[in-house]
């Protein structure tokens, strides 16, 4: 179920968030002294190690199917849309279906937000592209641009597949790339657009994985 | 002290750059990087490929290429479907443009659609640098000037061809001429695969 729109969210869903671990310096004050570091090249050393193996664990999980271009967290909006009905439900079925997945998602619509959903015509052979701009990590927001064009072209179930173009697309949002390696099925996979609709337990286990 | 400063200077100078190199989502620079990441058909067969495709050809990529905006196009249609506001007052939306990379294609061999070898073609794949900001398909492989490609295309009076999927619609071409798949494409198009196609259209 949506919130309404303009209405803050509520969340009763764990969220996603810091999983640093704190840790306890448990070395001895003679093994602290012997680490004292004066030499500006075994400075140079360490460093270049500590970089190595900070950077992939700063950059997100390292998987086949992250794309790094997704949301920082899993609770996120997008601006109203407000597309006559025959668009309007089956694109509001796939907020509805991430939001009742049992994972940290929830979606919802606000008319200010900075995230935003257009369907229209186009042409090009895509039938769904998701823009991902800024640092995930401060001003990350995304566009999703709906292909009316060739949605209409291919469809066999008109209303499953576009609600499976936009379940799919906010997929990306939550950092799920394209056609993963697994013999599993997914919304992510180039296949079956018209008739695999919801998120599968593929999809909820790899979104419980990164947030 | 004066040396151990200096530690700590070049030792976070030297973090700071190979920090730099490595992440692409984060700082001062990914408001100037865009990713785009699109959803496409995928075909079962190299039939279902090529009786989708308006046009086939065998081509070689010309030096120099443009880059520009796609625009959508304005339907004026009661149908529901084809027209996604028809019944509703217009919302406004954010003006956002696709951005594109047209190439220029020289046709050495037609397979299939309208033209002839020697014509040059217009191809548009998504992303590309325009202004400061560099738009970047994650799927897209771009066309090299100078190589020989098969491309499986979709055609447009208003817009430039675009290849039917970054994957599976477009093959380099060895040097006897035998289209070669991309790595992560599963449809594996042999020569003869290709002749016999062009076969079956010409009857």
């Amino acid at each position: 179920m949506l919130p309404a729109e303009g209405v803050p969210f509520t969340f009763s869903k764990r969220r996603g968030g810091d999983r640093g671990i704190p840790f306890t310096d448990i070395r001895t004050a003679g093994e602290r002294r012997r680490m004292r570091i004066s030499h500006p090249v075994r400075m140079i050393a360490i460093s270049s190690v500590a970089a190595v193996c900070i950077i992939p664990a700063a950059s997100g999980p390292a998987h086949a199917t992250y794309w790094s271009g997704g949301m920082p967290r899993a609770d996120f909006d997008i601006r109203t849309f407000d597309y006559n009905s025959t668009w309007q439900g089956p694109l509001v079925r796939a907020i509805s279906n991430w939001n009742g997945t049992a994972t940290p998602v929830a979606i919802g619509t606000l008319s200010n937000s900075r995230n935003t959903l257009t369907v229209k015509s186009y042409s090009d052979t895509w039938y769904g592209l998701t823009t991902s701009k800024g640092p995930r990590n401060s001003s990350r927001t995304f566009t999703i641009k709906m292909n009316s064009r060739t949605i209409n072209r291919d469809a066999t179930n008109w209303n499953n597949m576009v609600t499976r173009i936009f379940s799919h697309e906010l997929g990306h949002g939550l950092s799920l790339a394209d056609n993963p390696s697994t013999s599993k099925a997914s919304i992510m996979k180039y296949q079956s657009w018209s008739t695999l609709v919801k998120p599968t337990a593929y999809d909820i286990a790899e979104v419980n994985r990164i947030y | 002290m004066k040396r151990r400063i200096l530690s700590l200077i070049c030792a976070a100078g030297f973090v700071t750059t190979v920090a730099a190199c490595g992440s692409s989502d984060s700082g001062s620079s990914a408001s100037d990087r865009v990713s785009y990441h699109a959803a496409f058909p995928e075909f079962a067969s190299s039939d279902e490929m090529y009786a989708t495709a308006d046009s086939v050809v065998s081509g070689v990529v010309q030096p120099g290429s443009e880059v520009r905006e796609l625009a959508p196009i304005v339907v004026d249609s009661d149908d529901p479907k084809l027209n996604p506001q028809a019944g509703t007052e217009a919302t406004e939306e954010p003006r956002e443009p696709v951005v594109v990379t047209v190439h220029r294609v020289r046709i050495t061999e037609l397979h299939k659609g309208p033209g002839k070898v020697g014509d040059v073609i217009e191809v548009k794949q998504l992303g590309g640098t325009l202004g400061k900001t560099t738009y970047e398909s994650q799927e897209t492989t771009s066309l090299k000037a100078g190589t020989p490609y098969l491309l499986f295309l979709n055609t447009y009076p208003d817009a430039p061809a675009s290849v039917l999927t970054p994957i599976q619609g477009q093959y380099t071409l060895d040097g006897q001429g035998a289209p070669q798949s991309l790595p992560n494409n599963r449809l594996k198009l042999t020569d003869a695969d290709l002749k016999r196609l062009d076969r079956t259209n010409k009857q």
